[in-house]
């Protein structure tokens, strides 16, 4: 390991643990299979496909594995739901939309080091049995689609693609599928419907999983290109390896993109639970630009809920007693943050310090989510843009108090009423900027603009019913 | 007959940019049918409405949008229908009814892009392309130059957040933009396009020069008797060139 040189300026911090980012920004290192075959890859491929595929299966859910899409779901769990007796084809899907605002880290693995991924993948379909696999890679990513696509043909001229691979009598197909630019194509059925050459309006659930039902009615997997990417890793350490580092429901490295208000923004890889929040923004990061404060975290992707950073939260010990903490002593992995209402989704952490206007920061993000819903279930259509039209006349000094209610209201409303998660993700963001930094919200509006009308046709309508003095 | 269209037509009415001139027309050759032909291929058997994605991806690529002729090809090539192609034509905001400029500037205007001064950045690069701000609307959000040269337009998250403003020009991502950064980018778009003028100029030079020389040639063999090599593919070789250089354009950094 030690015989690795990053390119100047682009070293990681002594406290990170390169793994899956062992390639990213190395001297000399080229996506081409060579440089990947020359570090040791494809090793663990082979390895595997002497194996039987349930025990691949088996390593992974005894690595504890957790996926690193968003949601955290044990992957290898996910992997036993294709149903018993299936004999219909099985299809896995590698999640590379990453449009969820605040997370970079795909992006990284796709451009510099696409052979680790596709290592990945034949591991784990080689696992599930799937012969025929999707990339659904981001229509903002073309030149990662070349990449990516020219990895796969020196991958199949190596014979570790097509048939009999390594004379393992085992098929596998991958093929590249770009979106187009819609948020909504990273949720897995609306990903999958994508595929299919439909609208990608999310399924219904049930099924919870497209392991059940999916692709082409198919069972299908889907899983993010870093959790495809840490399978690799599983394989390579051995299950119990793996499950021994960092933090015990939520073990293996994690990769952070930091963005926003910190000297040093950027990704970096961690071992889970390893540091805490403020160690990441202080030591990793950098602290706050000079002259500046942290105000807020959001500490998993824009749809995670906000924190503030003077908010005293309490945990409790394993011996009873109540502890005060803030959010700067919580540690870096998937579950800890959610004790406290929020979530480490895919690892995307928004810093805000005190020059920034916390309604402005929300209506941004109403603005994403009214723009990116894909309109199918009411709550979330008009919900959205009804949100968005709030936040907007509370920015503009326009609003009264009560829109701050109903802004949250509205939120209230979207929330578990939807068909897929996007409902949820995009009421979280209301509901805690609105909660956490009322004050706010209430300092920018004026009791006087609940009279008054908000647009030219209600000021027409309202014509007969008001004075005019 | 009433004069206003239904919402299908009004879907597939061809919007007209100024930015049509700098990619070729929508046109049915058989190396774009190979092409489709080879997407489809790629899906399994019977699944070939899979394909629509990756057929408008080419046909983007190619003629710079997706005008109302293509989708009934599109429709065609992957056994669908034109309406189910125009819904997933309006269902993605990646996908263009109007024709890009030539430079296509994708700004992200998403939260961690915003907090470094992103959306700043549209209206200076309005002011320099010559378009108005008001003219983005949620229903077009795209707007293109009166020359046709840049086309602007403002997206969400690129997928690289800390490094932000992001900008990408056609395929190529640019980070931490400034206004000076832009105004960079924009010279050097002029410079290859002025290259690309002038390789084409001398194209056409080329072109008349073995049209001068096939004609001498003619002549010199109708005073000989010796019958003289058919001057055709000569003259036809760079007109083809020229129309690749400019498909190419697109695809271009
Ligand atoms: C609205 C929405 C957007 C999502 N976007 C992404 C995304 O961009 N990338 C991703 O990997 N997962 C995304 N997910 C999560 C996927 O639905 C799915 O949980 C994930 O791909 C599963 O992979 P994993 O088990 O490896 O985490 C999104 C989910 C929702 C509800
Ligand atoms: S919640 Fe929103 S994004 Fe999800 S299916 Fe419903 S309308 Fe579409
Ligand atoms: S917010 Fe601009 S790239 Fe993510």
């Amino acid at each position: 390991m030690s015989d690795i040189t990053y390119k100047p300026g682009k070293e990681p911090h002594p406290r990170e643990t390169r793994r899956i980012f062992r390639n990213i920004d190395r001297e000399g290192y080229d996506p081409s299979i060579k440089c990947f075959m020359k570090d040791g890859g494809y090793e663990t491929l082979k390895k595997c496909l002497k194996m039987e595929p349930a025990d691949i299966t088996n390593e992974v859910k005894k690595s504890g594995l957790r996926g690193r899409g968003g949601a955290g779901f044990p992957t290898g769990v996910k992997w036993t739901f294709i149903p018993k007796g299936n004999t219909k084809p099985v299809y896995l899907v590698c999640n590379c939309d990453e449009s969820e605002p605040g997370t970079f880290k795909d992006r990284f693995i796709v451009h510099q080091d696409p052979h680790q991924l596709i290592e990945g993948m034949i591991i784990a379909c080689y696992a599930v049995q799937a012969h025929y696999a999707v990339i659904y890679m981001r229509e903002e990513f073309p030149e990662a689609a070349r990449i990516m696509q020219n990895a796969l043909k020196e991958a199949e001229a190596k014979n570790f693609l097509g048939k009999n691979i390594q004379g393992s009598g085992f098929d596998l197909q991958i093929v590249l599928h770009r979106g187009a630019g819609a948020y909504i194509c990273g949720e897995e059925t609306g990903l999958i419907n994508s595929i299919e050459g439909v609208r990608p309006y999310p399924r219904i659930k049930p099924p919870f999983f497209p392991a059940a039902i999916g692709l082409y009615g198919c069972p299908t997997i889907v899983n993010n290109v870093e959790s495809l990417c840490q399978v690799r890793q599983v394989m390579l350490m051995g299950g119990e390896a793996y499950a021994a580092e960092g933090a015990q429901r939520s073990p293996g490295t994690r990769i952070i993109g930091v963005s926003g208000d910190v000297k040093r923004p950027g990704v970096y890889e961690i071992i889970s639970g390893s540091i805490t929040y403020g160690e990441l923004l202080y030591d990793i990061c950098g602290g706050p630009r000079i002259g500046r404060k942290f105000k807020a975290i959001i500490p998993g992707g824009a749809s995670a809920k906000v924190m503030r950073c003077d908010e005293i939260l309490k945990d409790r010990n394993p011996d009873g007693t109540v502890r005060e903490m803030t959010i700067f002593d919580v540690p870096m992995d998937l579950d800890s943050i959610a004790k406290f209402g929020s979530m480490s989704g895919s690892g995307g952490v928004i810093v805000m310090d005190d020059t920034r206007s916390m309604p402005k920061v929300l209506n941004n993000l109403n603005r994403f989510f009214a723009w990116e819903s894909c309109g199918q279930c009411s709550p979330c259509r008009e919900g959205n843009p009804w949100m968005y039209k709030l936040s907007t006349r509370i920015c503009e000094g326009k609003g009264s108090p009560e829109d701050v209610d109903l802004l949250k209201s509205v939120a209230d409303n979207i929330c578990g009423r939807t068909v897929c998660a996007f409902g949820e993700a995009c009421s979280w963001p209301t509901q805690a900027f609105t909660t956490k930094f009322r004050e706010e919200f209430l300092a920018l509006t004026k009791p006087i603009n609940a009279l008054k009308a908000h647009s030219a046709e209600t000021a027409e309508a309202r014509k007969f019913l008001t004075r005019e003095d | 007959m009433s004069a206003t269209p239904n919402a299908i037509d009004a879907i597939t009415a061809p919007v007209s940019s100024p930015g049509e001139k700098f990619f070729p027309k929508f046109e049915v050759t058989p190396e774009l049918t190979a092409k489709a032909q080879e997407l489809v291929a790629l899906y399994p058997e019977g699944k070939e409405q899979s394909a629509v994605l990756p057929i408008i991806h080419h046909v983007q690529e190619e003629f710079g949008y997706v005008s109302p002729e293509a989708m009934p090809w599109i429709a065609e090539m992957c056994k669908s229908t034109p309406i189910h192609v125009a819904g997933i034509v309006t269902f993605y905001p990646g996908i263009h009814r109007k024709c890009p400029g030539k430079f296509h500037f994708r700004v992200c205007r998403t939260i961690a892009c915003a907090l470094s001064g992103g959306e700043e950045l549209l209206p200076y690069i309005c002011s320099k392309m010559g378009v108005d701000p008001a003219e983005m609307t949620d229903e077009e959000p795209m707007v293109v130059s009166p020359d046709g040269l840049w086309s602007l337009e403002a997206v969400e998250c690129l997928a690289n957040c800390g490094f932000g403003p992001n900008v990408m020009v056609n395929d190529t991502l640019y980070s931490q933009v400034t206004r000076g950064k832009i105004d960079e980018i924009m010279a050097a778009c002029k410079k290859e396009l002025a290259a690309e003028r002038k390789e084409a100029a001398a194209a056409k030079k080329e072109a008349a020069a073995a049209r001068k020389e096939a004609k001498a040639a003619a002549a010199a063999a109708e005073e000989a008797p010796a019958p003289a090599p058919a001057p055709e593919p000569e003259t036809k070789k760079p007109a083809a060139k020229k129309a690749t250089t400019k498909k190419a354009a697109p695809k271009k950094k």
